[in-house]
């Protein structure tokens, strides 16, 4: 039985909703695109909603300033 | 840099049930990855972390990622050798009521295969926001894309010396769209 593709005008970086679920379109690395699901909370709101805020460049050299680093990421 | 002042040795945990689900529960239950993260939370908000345990992430990725002053973790959380400690949270550090702690940004596998995004790659995002993303998602592409398009074109003349003269560079659709 032949299947008709929906065709996307999509993007990536774009979210799209599929069955009320919330995904973003991101690279596959090879070329094309693939869907996962979506990273919506962002930093920003996360601070916003617990009052807290970035330690200082002196408090976070203080706590982890002499922590290793492995360099993939 | 540690100056004189006494450093905690662990530091408390923050985990938004929004971040969780984001991270943790968008896995298959019986995965790998979400049995790992869940049987490190139960230690994570009794326990809090030690500094031990965590490492600092890269101010510039070689994936194109910006964790400048993010720190981490392998998971499972313990002393073993990296390589048989696939996953990884990012947290966020930050100063709320009671002092220095630090907040769970990203969850997922350190080295995903093609078509995932790593644990980094989340942290990004999540860090940078949407709308940043897109921009910083560009800038990305164009260092992956150029590197990709220097293999293209190895692989084109390559070709073109074993088949046919005329190849204008890059295959059109090769390079990463990211």
């Amino acid at each position: 039985m032949a299947v008709t593709a929906k065709k996307l005008d999509v993007k990536i970086g774009d979210v799209v909703e599929i069955e009320g679920r919330r995904y973003d379109v991101v690279s596959d690395k090879e070329g094309g695109v693939t869907l996962e699901p979506a990273i919506t909370k962002t930093v920003a709101e996360l601070r916003a909603e617990r009052g807290c805020r970035a330690l200082t460049e002196e408090e976070f050299d203080e706590l982890f300033g002499d922590l290793p680093s492995d360099g993939e990421g | 840099m540690a100056t004189g002042r006494r450093r905690p040795p662990r530091l408390p945990v923050l985990i938004s049930p929004a971040v969780w689900e984001e991270e943790v529960e968008r896995l298959a239950k019986s995965s790998p990855a979400r049995v790992a993260a869940a049987r490190e939370r139960a230690g994570l908000d009794r326990d809090e972390i030690a500094l031990t345990h965590l490492s600092r992430c890269e101010p510039e990725g070689a994936d194109g990622t910006r964790l400048g002053r993010l720190v981490k973790t392998y998971v499972p959380i313990d002393a073993g050798p990296a390589s048989v400690r696939p996953f990884g949270f990012v947290f966020w550090p930050e100063h709320g009521e009671q002092g220095a702690c630090l907040e769970l940004l990203a969850y997922g596998e350190r080295h995903p295969r093609k078509g995932t995004r790593s644990v980094y790659e989340r942290a990004h995002e999540r860090l940078h926001s949407r709308y940043r993303i897109r921009n910083s998602a560009g800038r990305r592409g164009a260092r992956v894309s150029r590197r990709a398009s220097r293999r293209d074109l190895q692989a084109a003349c390559s070709a073109a010396s074993r088949t046919v003269a005329g190849s204008s560079g890059a295959p059109a659709g090769t390079a990463p769209r990211e």
